[in-house]
């Protein structure tokens, strides 16, 4: 189990471990009004840099130096307790990079895979390295982006746990990198709407090369702190066709931010005409007694039908701090009801270093 | 400057139904960044001073938009740290036009607010206030930009 945590948490996922949910408390319903990249998380621009330095509990406020070029490491080391089970590593290792002229930006994530402790091969360093993200992006007005490259497919929360807690059960050896064509637009009236077009990224088994149309919907409402998403997905790989729709939802008030989303996943067997359904649902409560302290209450449920029966129902709880602008501290445990698993917790160090 | 037109508003009320409370004050405002615009508000009830004259006056640090770092630019780039001030001499029943001079960033313009009555003792008031007009400079940071237009809504008693 802990093989394939790692192994999911490394190789197949975008790591957007540090959804600042609870900005939208404080208006900030998008993502880009403090991050590079326009689908959130990774490198802060210089606004959200001054805005991580108020939300932390320690740092001095200090205006950052304009560049053109940005890079941060982001780093997690856990400490992981499961059945008995106890190991100290490290989560993840990325380097970020990006580099803006005039409408161009270039975004880069290099990532070292944490070591399979089960694989007695010894694996050499570059082996270790993949690209987790590689993406031009070209803003044809303020309103209007096309990007090109690889990175993930924007859809519901894209809180990174979920997203873990689904692919345990359903999508074993896939990778969720996709070579991307996709475009965002921002409309009136606080919508968004993100059309992608996606391809294989060739690091995926053969069998579970995927292409195919995606659509993200976004409606904000910043003043109400409401935040509405309908993410829809149609592809198909040699042995499985896939559609997919989510809607997902983000209410804040002042101490408090709650997030839902459902997914409805219908897929069919090509090979013999069989289909099933999978439904997906998540619930998360969180709460901010201080503005650097969160302390959260999850619960999810995935539910597939025959013939990849499956049904599991977690609860967790957690809380994180976060003392300086660049670190947080973080502590997770959860509990699987359906496999009468104790419960697994997990300690983590997050290390967001800005160079520049 | 919303908070102003508000206290304007506030201020004819006061004088047409013996009002003298400003209850509470709400204020939104918006940017060039999609998703983001903000909310601020009054962070405590004003009263109404009832002199030959209806004035109503709002010190900066009494407005919160609950970010300290916003707070501080909001009061330091378009109030200055000058309290925001409404003079109002109009008699209002009912329903009508607030008319008085506000003062936002020492900057003084004639203005004119409706104002409506909703139950016995409550009025209330919407109203949008031009920055440009005021002739405040719209606070710009690290490349997010405030907007011209502020919206102002009040309740007062």
């Amino acid at each position: 189990m802990l093989k394939l945590l790692l192994l999911l948490s490394s190789l197949t996922l975008p790591f957007k471990a540090h959804a600042y949910e609870s900005m939208i408390r404080h208006g900030y319903a998008s993502c880009v009004t403090c991050h590079l990249s326009q689908t959130g998380a990774g490198l802060l621009n210089s606004y959200g840099k001054v805005i991580a330095q108020q939300f932390s509990a320690f740092s001095k406020m200090e205006m950052p130096k304009k560049s053109n070029f940005s890079q941060g490491l982001q780093t997690r080391l856990a400490h992981y307790r499961s059945n008995g089970q106890t190991r100290n590593f490290p989560m993840q290792f990325d380097y970020l990079a990006a580099f803006q002229r005039d409408k161009f930006t270039i975004e880069g994530t290099l990532a070292k895979a944490p070591k399979d402790e089960s694989n007695e091969e010894e694996s050499s360093f570059a082996e270790e390295i993949y690209v987790r993200k590689a993406l031009v992006s070209y803003e044809l007005d303020k309103e209007n982006i096309i990007q090109l490259g690889r990175d993930y497919i924007d859809s519901g929360l894209n809180l990174i746990d979920h997203t873990l807690f689904v692919r345990r059960n359903n999508k074993r050896g896939v990778t969720d990198f996709f070579t991307i064509l996709r475009s965002s637009h921002t409309l009136k009236k606080n919508w968004k709407v993100i059309p992608t077009l996606f391809m294989p990224s060739f690091q995926e088994f053969s069998e579970n090369q995927e292409k195919g149309l995606a659509l993200k919907v976004e409606r904000f409402m910043p003043e109400q702190k409401w935040v509405l998403a309908l993410s829809a997905l149609g592809g198909q790989t040699d042995t499985l066709k896939r559609r997919e729709v989510n809607i997902s939802f983000k209410k804040a008030w002042k101490h408090l931010v709650l997030l839902g989303q459902y997914g409805l996943t219908h897929r069919e067997i090509r090979s013999d005409d069989k289909s099933f359904n999978q439904r997906t649902a998540l619930l998360s409560s969180r709460l901010f007694p201080l503005e650097s302290l969160e302390v959260y209450f999850n619960w999810e449920n995935i539910d597939v039908e025959d013939p990849f029966l499956t049904k599991a129902t977690r609860y967790g709880h957690g809380l994180r701090l976060k003392p300086l602008s660049n670190l947080s501290l973080e502590y997770d445990a959860k509990r699987n009801t359906h496999t009468g698993s104790k419960f697994q917790s997990i300690f983590q160090i997050y290390f967001n270093g800005w160079f520049l | 400057m919303k908070f102003i037109l508000v206290t304007l508003l506030a201020v004819s009320s006061i004088q047409a139904s013996q009002l003298r409370q400003v209850i509470d004050l709400n204020f939104s405002v918006k940017t060039n960044m999609a998703g983001f615009s903000f909310v601020g508000k009054l962070s405590e009830k004003k009263s109404i001073d009832q002199g030959n004259t209806k004035k109503l006056q709002i010190n900066p640090q009494d407005l919160t938009t609950e970010m300290s770092l916003r707070d501080e630019h909001m009061r330091e780039q378009i109030f200055k740290n000058k309290p925001i001030i409404f003079e109002g001499k109009k008699d209002c029943t009912q329903k009508c036009i607030l008319k008085g001079k506000l003062t936002i960033s020492q900057t003084t313009k004639e203005v004119e607010i409706p104002l409506t009555q909703e139950g016995d003792d409550l009025f209330k008031l919407t109203h949008t206030i031009s920055l440009n007009a005021f002739g405040i400079t719209k606070p710009e940071f690290m490349g997010v930009k405030v907007k011209d237009n502020v919206k102002v809504t009040a309740t007062l008693k």
